[in-house]
């Protein structure tokens, strides 16, 4: 899992790299828009939101910090006027709520009589009534000591719940989400962020005294927004999880593999049918089904500055209304942008919808029609193969799985179809393996009533008797007597550099056939180029050889370097003489037997190491002390070897740029 | 025990049927719909990315007459000449008074601007004396210029000297039939000092209009064209508007990967501007003839510099640069050490009446370029798009991906045949062993992998036309037949061009070797009689300051090579210069770049190609069919798929892994329909040119053709009604003299 886990920061990495590169605007489109493909890679697909207007030019707003949507009215908190706007459907304002508390307002929340403005400045909540227009409630820091003492209420943001509890975004509210009950006590806090401390803290941590820890204290949520079935929505900077979908107990409910956008997200928004939606300081739209699958992303950065239409310049709300269009607040710009959601949207959310609720037969079409349109979409590929495996048919869902890269279901339908196999043609492998056996028991009691086995004997025993077969023989007899085998190559010059070579070609073969080879689950897609893994694994096995014998002619270790090459070779024995029925073995194994093959990889892994470790020891000659000691030093010269290496490199390549720049001056000039 | 589950087993039984009932009718409630990128009828959004109903209010000249103007009789009639500016003033056949300067009483301007709307020419310098190239702006009034004014045939002629800066050019007007040519040769401009000229603007405020106070609008050749109506001043502009035609001059761009370079809307691929004062009643259109690969077009919004919105060219003669000096990164400015060769041209014609719009200057340009009608069909070419293969790196070797082979292609081709589509135009990519990507700059062969000769000749069959593909600009680091030392053009900070792609490098190429490449490769595909579709070569231009190919001998240089090829030649997306000599367009931009400050887009290029082939970019991408093939028909363009026989699954960890839609089988269906609902309207026009476009209500546009055949387009998704004639959501109309030809595209997928 770990496996995936870095391939995944990789690629990501890698797609944003490569997306920059590619980002063109197609079709009126200023954007390009990105869904997850295969190993949650973002991968290009169909515009889902097309940007058709904006409106709020006019409005003269001056730096607005939040927007509010509800039955057909959106409600604008302008901040820099110290004023909320309520604007209806066209665009046009259709009240202005001004209030000489307000200093500056910056998160609205409206129901259908109330509305409640957070206003930073004034530290405090104000509940309005709609049509009075007049504040009926005012909320203000808690006396309530679990509030904590030293802690200020700044509130930023703000969001109530249907059975009005007051949700808030405090500045600096490191606890969490404030949560008040409707008559403004408080009642505790939600939510709060885990503490994500880095190596490089905690190195320096270790190296100060207590007065100067590097700061623990968790970051405080960013925005808040009410989410359907009671769930409270959160943004957080300098977290992993970027956003949250809490329960009322403030356990964030997003499924395990959701991807979190490493970007200051500035506000976040459920709409009805459980869709979130949310917006980064730096432009970047994502859309999110309930669970945490992101479905759309669209960067609406407007890197030239020309105020394009679709565009933001630093986005600071974003809204959906009833017919699920986008409506995102610009705080620079001053404006709203809309766009109107397409047809394939609608596409997506209906068989979201039906899937997340569990009918995965019904939206099997909904799937197919988004696979026609776009052959990349994962979470497509992934929803078919869940129906497919309901409907029995394990081959094409074992299909989907793999054009996802979902392991899980992949594992799933493997498993389907292991022990369909299992169970129809058990009987008919056993019986092959036992008739194999007793014809093999046959022909062996027969072969031997032969006049040529004798000859045939003979012949073997000459081939065993040509030193390189005899020295690879030799070699695989380090599994079961290493001692023996140091002695033959040591004292009794059994061994060549030809067969160490040999066993050496052979282990790297079948380490890099395991990598590529190996069952679907089992490997790393992202291993890399073959011939560049085999010059890497050569170097790192030559230069432990190589620091070993320098090693040992300082410690008066009795091993030549043939002596060192050729056990140090003999030592990957057990690794190639496993890794070989892993290989096989990978491609029968589901999700559920990982604990298997990682046990055979310890296996291997520690079996080579004592096995160095000893051969470390016998070839030279060591006491354990010694040993302990030769393999430190033998780690520390490769470290060595290894700048010294990189130093001659730079040195080499800064030469050949001198030359090179020299030849391509003279190819210019003259 | 055995009684009780009697009782209860029917019970089940009629339970588990319900069930059973309620899962098919829900699951038939969720059957596939076919195409809901078609049939589903979404809202009509009015926005700057469609044309606006005009306002046809009537205009009144603002400008008051010159108080003592000098009068100079020409072809065009009389000129008032305020020789103190050199500003100029002329009454159209309608009465209306153009001025090359505006209302500048009423604008609020301060002194200093009063006379800068009123210069002829704004220039600005580089004063070489000073370390950082300090600028400096001058125009006719400023302090201390001298000018020399003659009265010549049809206009005047007047050598200025810029006081500070000691410039000295000639600008000469002539006032004849075809218009108002402004020119100032390259060869009159003097230098004498330490400042050198940078760049030189001419009468920049030439139709400008304050705020709202004149209906109408300005227009500029974004992408397919773009109106900035006239308005009241707006605060909340950040910036004016200012583009370099043909595209940005990469040649003095430090960035070393151009893939980083901020990309800014749509390019401008026409070197024209011009102004409407009163729809339909007054116009001038510009034009500019020589000079255009070193301008740009500005306009300046109301509420940015001024009060007033205005457009006018500029000229660029020199340009300061950054010049890195070691491996690090470290640079200095530059200052370019030669003058670029501009010999300015502008061409401004006026328009009245019926004309004095977008469309008639659409008309007006087409006639200037002298570009004649080419296509008659009975039914609408279908441009067909394919990639035979594409190279990625492997674990061990190269990995080859086979996407369709020749045979396929043509079973493709026979298959849509059976279903009546017959004029087919293939386009391929990627037939080569080098794959799509890596095959440029340079294609010999046709891979075994795709089937070799026999079948590709075979393939050819199926269609009308069938294109290669190729790129002979941009060469790539894993192909052959260029030398990176000898063959790529530089810029002037002696870079080379690169572009850094996931899979390889690409390069730009010195223009010779692109032609020696495309003759070479041309030749290698010569018996065969196929065309090319060129990528790269119609919309970059770019110097090599190595050669010395600079813009206006690039230029040169392509359209020579386009004139000379000897078989068809199609490009993707094509800059004005090269539209005489090309048989097709594809990529054809249907939109412009949309910034919030135009107010409509408008198919200017459009109007001005009809004659010629425009393919639309491909429909499997499109985000909403159904408003995209509305547009394909209301701009008279013909639909485009990108087809494969294998998924584009396959395309992943390739340089093409963007493409995510491409299977013939998936989109089957949408070509047949997409394609039907297009020809349904423009095989009624297919030898005809439009003449006209209007929009009578929000929503609604009327194309006329000249074969008096007009197609009106409801882009709404509620039914509008034209002269009585209803227009279902989304659809449209074909009339001729009255009559319904084509009443709208059925509306249920029940046929």
């Amino acid at each position: 899992m770990m496996k995936r886990f870095i391939a995944f920061f990789l690629i990501i990495f890698l797609i944003l790299f490569s997306a920059q590169a590619k980002v063109k605007a197609e079709g009126g489109i200023p954007y390009t828009t990105f869904t997850l493909g295969e190993y949650g890679m973002l991968t290009w697909t169909k515009t889902a939101y097309i940007p058709v207007g904006f409106f709020g030019n006019e409005f003269g707003l001056n730096a607005p910090e939040d927007l509010f949507y509800i039955q057909d009215r959106f409600y604008i908190a302008d901040s820099g006027n110290k004023r909320v706007l309520v604007v209806d459907r066209d665009g046009q304002i259709i009240r202005e709520i001004l209030n000489p508390e307000f200093q500056k307002p910056t998160g609205v929340f409206a129901t259908s009589e109330h509305l409640f403005v957070a206003d930073k400045e004034a530290r405090t909540v104000f509940r309005i009534d709609l049509e009075t227009e007049e504040i009926v409630q005012r909320i203000v820091r808690p006396t309530s000591p679990i509030f904590g003492a030293s802690n200020s209420f700044v509130p930023i943001k703000v969001a109530v719940g249907s059975n009005d509890n007051i949700y808030i975004v405090g500045e600096g509210s490191t606890s969490g989400i404030i949560q008040m009950n409707y008559a403004g006590e408080f009642v505790g806090y939600l939510g709060i962020n885990t503490v994500e401390v880095s190596l490089r803290k905690k190195l320096y941590n270790w190296f100060v005294k207590d007065g100067n820890l590097a700061s623990s204290r968790p970051s405080s949520p960013t925005n808040v927004a009410l989410g359907t079935k009671g769930s409270i929505l959160t943004t957080n900077n300098y977290v992993r999880e970027r956003f949250k979908r809490l329960n009322i107990s403030g356990v964030n409910t997003l499924g395990a593999d959701t991807y979190y956008p490493q970007v200051d997200l500035a506000d976040i928004w459920m709409n009805e049918e459980g869709f979130i939606y949310m917006v980064a300081n730096s432009g970047e739209v994502y859309e999110y089904d309930s669970e945490g699958n992101l479905l759309f992303h669209f960067n609406t950065k407007d890197h030239a500055l020309k105020q394009t239409l679709g565009l933001t310049s630093q986005p600071s709300g974003i809204v959906t209304d009833s017919e699920g269009n986008i409506y995102i607040l610009d705080k620079i710009y001053n404006n709203v942008q809309i766009y109107q959601r397409t047809v394939f949207v609608d596409l997506v959310h209906e068989a979201v919808t039906a899937y997340n609720n569990g009918l995965y037969l019904e939206s099997k079409p909904l799937w197919e029609e988004i696979l026609r349109q776009n052959s990349s979409f994962a979470l497509a590929h992934s929803a078919l193969g869940s129906a497919l495996l309901k409907e029995g048919k394990y081959e094409e869902a074992l299909n989907e799985f793999y054009d996802a890269k979902d392991y899980k279901g992949y594992s799933n339908a493997f498993w389907e179809i292991r022990n369909h196999a299992i169970q129809n043609q058990l009987s008919a492998w056993v019986l092959i393996f036992i008739g194999a056996l007793v014809a093999y028991k046959i022909f062996r009691k027969v072969f031997r009533l032969l006049p040529v086995s004798e000859k045939n004997g003979n012949g073997m025993k000459s081939l065993k008797n040509k030193p390189l077969i005899h020295e690879i023989i030799l070699a695989f007899k380090i599994i079961r007597h290493p001692l023996d085998v140091v002695y033959y190559v040591k004292e009794k010059k059994e061994g060549s550099f030809k067969s160490g070579s040999i066993v050496l070609f052979l282990f790297l073969v079948v380490y890099l056939f395991n990598a590529y080879f190996s069952g679907f689950l089992f490997r790393d897609p992202f291993f890399g180029n073959a011939f560049s893994n085999f010059v890497m694994l050569l170097a790192i096995f030559l230069l432990f050889v190589f620091s070993n014998y320098l090693v040992s002619t300082f410690f008066d270790g009795e091993g030549t370097f043939k002596t060192v090459f050729i056990i140090s070779c003999y030592a990957l024995v057990p690794a190639i003489v496993l890794m070989v029925p892993m290989t096989f073995l990978s491609h029968f194994l589901t999700a559920n037997e990982f604990f298997l093959m990682d046990l055979l990889r310890f296996v291997v892994t520690v079996w080579t190491f004592v096995l160095l470790i000893i051969s470390v020891k016998e070839v030279h000659n060591y006491t354990f002390k010694e040993t302990v000691l030769s393999i430190l030093l033998i780690l520390f010269g490769i470290v060595i070897i290894i700048i010294l290496g990189l130093l001659i490199y730079s040195f080499i390549g800064q030469l050949l740029d001198f030359f090179v720049s020299i030849i391509k001056e003279v190819i210019y000039r003259v | 025990m055995f009684r009780r589950v009697n009782i209860h087993f029917p019970f089940i039984v009629v339970l588990m049927m319900a069930f059973l009932m309620a899962g098919l009718a829900f699951g038939k409630e969720m059957e596939d719909e076919p195409l809901p990128n078609f049939w589903k009828i979404s809202k009509y959004v009015d926005s700057n990315r469609q044309t606006r109903p005009e306002d046809l209010s009537p205009a009144e000249s603002r400008v008051p007459p010159f108080e003592n103007p000098t009068l100079i009789e020409t072809e065009m009639g009389t000129v008032y000449l305020d020789e103190e500016a050199l500003a100029f003033q002329f009454y159209n056949e309608n009465n209306y008074l153009w001025s090359s300067t505006v209302d500048y009483e009423n604008g609020n301007l301060t002194s200093n601007w009063v006379k800068r709307v009123r210069s002829a020419v704004h220039i600005e310098s580089f004063n070489t004396a000073s370390v950082n190239y300090a600028t400096t702006e001058e125009f006719v009034l400023s302090d201390g210029t001298t000018k020399k004014t003659k009265i010549i045939d049809n206009g005047f002629e007047s050598r200025i000297t810029f006081g500070k800066s000691r410039i000295s050019l000639l600008l000469r007007v002539t006032f004849t039939r075809e218009g108002i040519l402004v020119e100032v040769p390259e060869e009159e401009i003097e230098e004498p000092g330490s400042f050198v000229l940078g760049s030189l603007k001419v009468y920049p405020f030439f139709g400008g209009v304050l705020e709202d106070s004149v209906p109408g609008y300005v227009f500029v050749p974004d992408g397919i064209g773009a109106l900035v109506r006239y308005r009241k001043a707006d605060p909340s502009v950040i910036a004016n508007y200012k583009k370099e035609i043909y595209g940005r001059d990469l040649g003095y761009v430090a960035e070393t990967n151009l893939n980083q370079i901020l990309r800014d809307g749509n390019q401008i691929h026409a070197p024209v501007f011009g102004f409407v004062h009163g729809v339909n009643q007054n116009a001038v259109f510009g034009n500019i003839l020589s000079g255009a690969e070193y301008g740009n077009l500005n306009i300046y919004y109301a509420g940015k510099t001024t009060a007033y919105t205005t457009v006018f060219p500029e000229f660029v003669y020199r340009r300061a640069y950054r010049q890195p000096i070691d491996r690090a990164g470290n640079a200095i400015s530059l200052l370019q050490d030669f003058r670029n060769k501009v010999d300015v041209k502008v061409l401004y014609t006026p328009l009245a009446g019926e004309d004095a719009n977008y469309v008639g200057m659409a008309k007006l340009y087409r006639e200037q370029l002298g570009l004649d009608k080419k296509r008659v069909y009975s039914d609408i070419p279908l441009k067909l798009e394919t990639i035979g293969l594409e190279k990625s790196p492997g674990v061990l070797f190269h990995r080859t991906t086979v996407m369709t082979r020749f045979e396929e292609f043509g079973s493709i081709a026979s298959d849509l045949r059976r279903e009546g589509l017959n004029n087919l135009i293939g386009v391929y990519f990627g037939y080569t062993d080098s794959g799509m990507t890596w095959s440029a700059p340079y294609y010999k062969g046709l891979s075994g992998k795709l089937g070799g000769k026999k079948a590709f000749r075979k393939m050819l069959e199926g269609f009308e036309e069938v294109y290669l593909a190729g790129d002979f600009v941009r060469a790539g680091s894993k192909a052959s037949g260029f030398n990176t030392f000898r063959d790529l053009a530089k810029k002037i900070n002696d870079q080379n061009y690169v572009y850094e792609n996931w899979t390889d490098t690409k390069y730009l190429l010195k223009h010779r070797k692109t032609r020696e490449l495309f003759e070479k490769s041309a030749n290698n595909y010569s018996e065969y009689g196929i065309g090319w579709a060129l990528q790269t070569i119609g919309e970059m231009l770019y110097s090599d300051f190595r050669s010395g190919v600079l813009l206006e001998k690039a230029k040169e240089a392509y359209i020579d090579l386009l004139k000379e090829a000897d078989m068809r030649v199609a490009l993707y997306v094509a800059n004005a210069y090269l539209w005489k000599e090309i048989d097709a367009f594809f990529h054809f931009p249907m939109f412009s770049s949309q910034y919030v400050q135009m107010s409509d887009t408008v198919p200017f290029l459009a109007i001005v190609l009809n004659g010629l082939p425009l393919f639309g970019t491909n429909a499997n991408f499109y985000p909403y069919a159904r408003d995209e093939l509305l547009r394909l028909i209301d701009f008279g363009v013909f639909p485009s798929f990108l087809v494969t026989e294998k998924s584009s699954k396959y395309l992943k960890d390739t340089e093409l892994e963007s493409i995510y839609c491409s299977r013939y089988v998936d989109l089957k269906p949408a070509i047949i329909v997409y394609y039907d609902f297009v020809n349904q309207a423009l095989r009624h026009v297919s030898s005809a040119l439009i003449t006209g476009r209007t929009v009578p209500e929000t929503g609604v546009v009327r194309v006329d053709y000249d074969n008096g055949v007009s197609i009106i387009l409801n882009y709404t998704e509620t039914s509008k009604f034209y002269s009585g004639l209803e227009i279902l959501p989304k659809n449209y109309l074909v009339l001729k003299a009255g009559e319904v030809l084509y009443a709208g595209y059925p509306e249920a997928n029940d046929e």
